[in-house]
């Protein structure tokens, strides 16, 4: 103990409300300290004074007992039953029951935002409902021939070419933005294919995108080899994420990316359509014009194959506009169990491990990263709703 | 100075009295706390008119507040934790919170002794002017300290802050009317 602290604890040595210890150790300082014992000196003549001030102060007045009853009139206290700690007790609910409603109150107001953000920031994979997808576009299949029931309708009923992703597509090329389409392809060791093709189509509804060919070749007999082929669409800005987390779920054999730039096949296509349909216009102002009957015929015959030019172009167009919009990728997956792999040695093993342990690490921290920054986010609101259920703690439910 | 237990326990069991409407368990909790109400808060305000107020707002919170005391505290640290409250809101709304809730100035760092001497030298008169020209949280914590004899913690539980911040607030609250004082000997001695 030095002068200091001593003299932050006289006041309350002088009026004996330390625990025995802090005494003692007091008492045996202030024997070897002339300052503290000048400090406690003066402390003592300023509470004689003090009590001197107190004994002669003014007492309250004698309405003030009146002014009070008429004040809290001749019922009994008002109760707030819904807010009465006494009640609150007696229903099991403690001190930290608001503290803990709050939060979940603002996780539950919240979850829909919440989910958004998951969605928006990274791999996790999430189910979208049907609904919330654009308008589907029939994909074709190459070749599938078993088909699992959630890969089945994934494939039939969304190939999630969504408009709204083909006219930023479109907008892109008109902003004189290059229009890639792109294309993967990667090839996966996995421990059991049936349940990496699970989890790919989960991955690819979470990503907005769609599987659209599936080429299952399960084991004839059992020890056999299971290998799968998977051709998915997901949206461009997503492309990387996707390979990424594709690349995680097993054994990487091979990868590759190819890019078209398909900008000025597109602004090509697109001069011709506007031509070709001013040329039908044209044509159909002939037409009415002419009286007779055999221009009309030859005119209806020009119109026709005019028309028939602008549906093909148009179907290219659109076609181009999906494939920049949306990226393609093939897994192939191999089963882990019966890929011939030449036997690896001790070092390379290692070297394997080391690999897998820092890719998970990775994993973990990107995803303790992405939920801390979540937490973060909804921080102003829980202080926010943890201060109101304080307030109105103090304010209703007393200090007592 | 600090209720003993058993009081503390005759008070709980007026409370709960009070909490079902008798008001004769009313008068009694009252009887027993008008005068240290009253002192607490007259101190703590400086203006008679402002104490009657403050000390007749706080009654009337005991009696519509006694049905939710929880009994965490002692009644006395409940009581003058509503006075507290109810004079620092009185202060406010006489709008002088700007002049009277400011914090004195940081402590100066030269020798005591002047000060020291200060307090032991002044006289009734100059103790009791001396307290006027420093905050009311500072006349607050020498109060309950000083005059009603109350522990740390139980302080902490009145005004409502951490117990370090009653040490801090208590050592500030000294320094302040020392160096009050000191002005008023200085200012004597120009005169």
């Amino acid at each position: 103990m030095n002068h200091a602290e001593l003299e932050s604890e006289l006041p309350w040595y002088l009026s004996a409300t330390l625990p025995a210890p802090q005494r003692e150790r007091i008492e045996t300082f202030l024997s070897t300290c002339n300052g503290c014992t000048g400090e406690l000196a003066e402390l003592r003549a300023l509470s004689a004074t003090f009590a001197e001030i107190e004994a002669s102060a003014a007492a309250p007045s004698s309405a003030f007992f009146e002014d009070v009853m008429r004040r809290i009139g001749p019922g009994a206290p008002a109760r707030k039953p819904w807010l009465d700690l006494a009640v609150l007790r007696s229903n099991g609910i403690k001190r930290w029951g608001a503290v803990a409603a709050a939060i979940v109150a603002t996780f539950v107001l919240f979850a829909p935002i919440s989910r958004e953000l998951q969605r928006a920031s990274g791999p996790d994979v999430v189910p979208v409902p049907l609904a919330e997808r654009a308008a589907p576009v029939q994909a074709p299949i190459a070749k599938r021939p078993v088909l699992f029931g959630a890969l089945n309708s994934s494939i039939s009923g969304t190939a999630a070419q969504s408009a709204g992703t083909e006219s930023k597509a479109a907008d892109a090329v008109s902003a004189t933005q290059r229009a890639l389409a792109r294309t993967g392809a990667i090839g996966l060791i996995v421990p059991d294919v049936a349940s990496a093709l699970e989890r790919i189509q989960r991955l690819t509804q979470s990503e907005f995108g769609a599987v659209t060919g599936l080429e299952d070749n399960a084991p004839a007999r059992a020890g056999g080899a299971h290998t799968a082929q998977v051709t998915l669409s997901v949206p461009d800005d997503r492309f990387g994420a996707t390979l990424e987390t594709l690349a995680g779920l097993g054994g990487v054999t091979s990868r590759s990316v190819t890019t078209e730039d398909l900008t000025d096949s597109i602004v090509d296509a697109d001069a011709r359509l506007r031509n070709l349909r001013h040329e039908e216009t044209d044509l159909l102002r002939i037409m009415d014009r002419s009286g007779k009957i055999a221009d009309v015929l030859d005119v209806e015959q020009q119109l026709a194959s005019t028309r028939e030019a602008i549906e093909q172009l148009d179907a290219q167009t659109k076609s181009m506009r999906r494939r920049v919009a949306y990226a393609t990728i093939t897994v192939d997956l191999s089963d882990e169990k019966t890929t011939p792999v030449a036997v690896a040695g001790p070092g390379t093993q290692i070297a394997d491990a080391w690999r897998a342990a820092l890719r998970t690490l990775w994993g973990f921290t990107i995803w303790l990263v992405a939920k801390s920054l979540l937490l973060v986010a909804f921080a102003p609101y829980v202080a926010v709703l943890a201060l109101a259920a304080y307030l109105i703690r103090r304010r209703f439910l007393g200090r007592g | 100075m600090q209720p003993v237990d058993d009081e503390s326990g005759l008070e709980r069991s007026l409370l709960r009295r009070i909490a079902a409407g008798d008001r004769a368990a009313f008068e009694s909790f009252f009887r027993a706390y008008e005068r240290r109400v009253y002192r607490y808060v007259a101190r703590m305000v400086s203006d008679d008119g402002l104490a009657n107020e403050a000390a007749s707002d706080v009654m009337v919170e005991v009696w519509n507040s006694a049905p939710r005391y929880a009994g965490r505290s002692k009644p006395s640290t409940w009581v003058l934790g509503i006075a507290h409250h109810k004079a620092l809101d009185c202060l406010r709304r006489a709008r002088r919170d700007a002049a009277l809730l400011h914090l004195a100035e940081p402590p100066r760092t030269e020798s005591e002794d002047p000060e020291r001497r200060a307090i032991e030298s002044s006289t009734r008169a100059e103790i009791e002017a001396a307290l006027e020209t420093i905050s009311p949280e500072h006349r607050a914590v020498l109060h309950l300290t000083f005059v009603l004899g109350y522990a740390q913690a139980e302080i902490a539980a009145i005004v409502g802050c951490p117990l370090g911040t009653v040490k801090t607030r208590v050592y500030h609250a000294k320094r302040a009317l020392r160096n009050a004082l000191v002005s008023a000997g200085l200012q004597r001695e120009v005169s």
